[in-house]
């Protein structure tokens, strides 16, 4: 039977080499959630970082925990916050990025795009301009579609405090899109 | 599309990394600790309330994982077993005793040696201690402000927006229909989501404390999920036999048999039932935590 990752995490106790297997069930997706969060060169050194920190906590790990998952998002999403910086120059590259090049375009494609950008403008606009604890909740579940009880394990807060968290950052960002100026001449077009 | 759909979509849904990709830090993490000496990394101390990577015990009584199921794709209607067994645990839930704690009072729960004690109408300051850790404060909202905490600290005369989260839910509606409406009206995720409904009513169940007649039409309300299944080879957390109910598994999720003692497929979520009583005994993994209603944080029953 295929050890748990509680199971892994205990053995690699005494024996560290245990500890690998745990970075070969997991670190694919800890690595995309540090990429989408701080770009891609920066999460290949975050990646090692997470899991060595998980490395050097494993006495603390709560056995009742069978999936270590959400316990290494926790760890990775610790890691984000001290790379404010680059968190934030990631979402203005989001808000920047155009659509991808289409040599078929005709006026409905392109009013579509231009949409679609102002929308990806304003949304990275407003993810960059949340509270990074409001923020760490909103993209652990849009992005990572944890579950709130899986956010409340990582993060280490009540699941009261994810919804409102949630509930704020959501409002948030709802605000921001409906104050976003989609230009006019869109409209004409179609 | 709702905005958290559009969040979502702001990222690519790029391939997860394969194992070349992911090899020199693999190299980096074995190099570490397989290192003579202890790793040693330098630690920045968080700006937020963290409790040492591990988490809380009520509110992680059940961490099943649920992945979303897609929508327009409705799964089968359920089947009468699960009604009937929910509808039995309800009628478990109106028959138990049952205490109704005052505003001022505290819900203390104990699992896994970690202890919280949560404000009955969310207005005063409650607790964690993690593994008889360092205790930290869990604010209470009083007129919309709630004391910021930094580390295991409440920060000196700073405060943040909140809405207050008591702890027992008097106000929530005790009839089956009631609560469906109060589900829609209240669902975390899109209309007809059945996943959203799955963990709205397991937060509802597991992280609050309702009145016995609240409580008993949630199991009703839940008994209306289409596609709920019976398990009746499962086990409670303790390992005694018991009877499940498995939420709809996600569609494409693999049917095969679990090994035994682990859940059916890492995706479902399954409540478990005692097959004689019908009291609700958490999750395979989890066992619901039992709470007691205490005058001042800090206080054991």
């Amino acid at each position: 039977m295929t050890p748990t990752d509680a199971e892994l995490i205990a053995r690699s106790r005494h024996e560290p080499e245990h500890f690998a297997a745990i970075f070969d069930r997991h670190a694919p997706h800890i690595q995309r959630y540090l990429a989408r969060r701080l770009g891609r060169e920066a999460a290949d050194d975050s990646v090692a970082e997470t899991f060595l920190v998980a490395f050097d906590k494993r006495h603390r790990y709560d056995p009742a925990h069978a999936d270590a998952r959400p316990w290494l998002y926790g760890i990775a999403t610790r890691l984000v916050g001290q790379h404010r910086r680059a968190e934030v120059r990631r979402y203005r590259l989001l808000e920047a990025a155009g659509p991808a090049p289409d040599v078929t375009c005709h006026a409905d494609r392109v009013a579509t795009d231009v949409t679609a950008q102002a929308m990806r403008g304003a949304l990275a606009t407003a993810l960059a301009a949340l509270s990074t604890p409001d923020r760490d909740v909103l993209l652990l579940i849009a992005w990572e579609q944890l579950t709130y009880e899986e956010v409340a394990a990582a993060l280490a807060i009540p699941v009261g405090t994810v919804r409102s968290r949630l509930n704020r950052a959501r409002r948030k960002v709802r605000g921001a899109l409906s104050t976003t100026e989609i230009p006019e001449e869109l409209f004409s077009n179609g | 599309m709702d905005d958290l759909a559009l969040v979502r979509d702001l990222v690519d849904d790029a391939p997860l990394p394969d194992r070349s990709a992911l090899a020199p830090a693999r190299a980096r993490l074995v190099a570490g600790i397989t290192a003579p000496t202890p790793v040693r990394l330098v630690r920045h101390r968080s700006r937020f309330a963290l409790l040492g990577g591990t988490t809380i015990g009520l509110a992680a009584a059940v961490a099943a994982a649920i992945t979303l199921v897609p929508r327009n794709e409705q799964p089968p209607a359920t089947g009468p077993d699960a009604v009937k067994v929910l509808t039995l645990a309800a009628q478990h839930v109106l028959t138990a005793p049952h205490v109704v704690p005052r505003p001022d009072q505290f819900i203390y729960a104990r699992s896994e040696g970690r202890e919280i004690w949560q404000s009955v109408d969310g207005t005063r300051d409650g607790r964690i201690v993690n593994g008889g850790g360092t205790p930290t404060t869990l604010p209470g909202c009083r007129d919309g402000r709630a004391p910021v905490v930094k580390g295991d600290e409440v920060v000196p005369g700073v405060t943040e927006e909140c809405t207050p989260e008591p702890a027992y839910r008097a106000d929530l509606p005790t009839t089956a229909d009631a609560m469906l409406q109060y589900l829609d009206d209240n669902a975390s995720g899109e209309p007809g989501s059945v996943n959203a409904r799955g963990k709205d009513v397991l937060s509802l169940i597991n992280e609050k404390v309702l009145s016995p007649e609240s409580r008993a039409a949630l199991f009703q309300a839940a008994s209306r999920v289409p596609g709920l299944e019976v398990v009746r080879d499962v086990r409670d957390s303790t390992g005694k036999p018991a009877i499940g109910i498995a939420w709809p598994r996600p569609l494409g999720a693999s049917p095969s048999a679990p090994p035994p003692g682990k859940p059916v497929g890492s995706g479902t979520m399954i409540l478990v039932f005692d097959p004689t009583t019908y009291e609700y005994l958490g999750s395979p993994t989890r066992a619901a935590g039992t709470v007691t209603v205490v005058d001042e944080v800090g206080q054991r029953p």
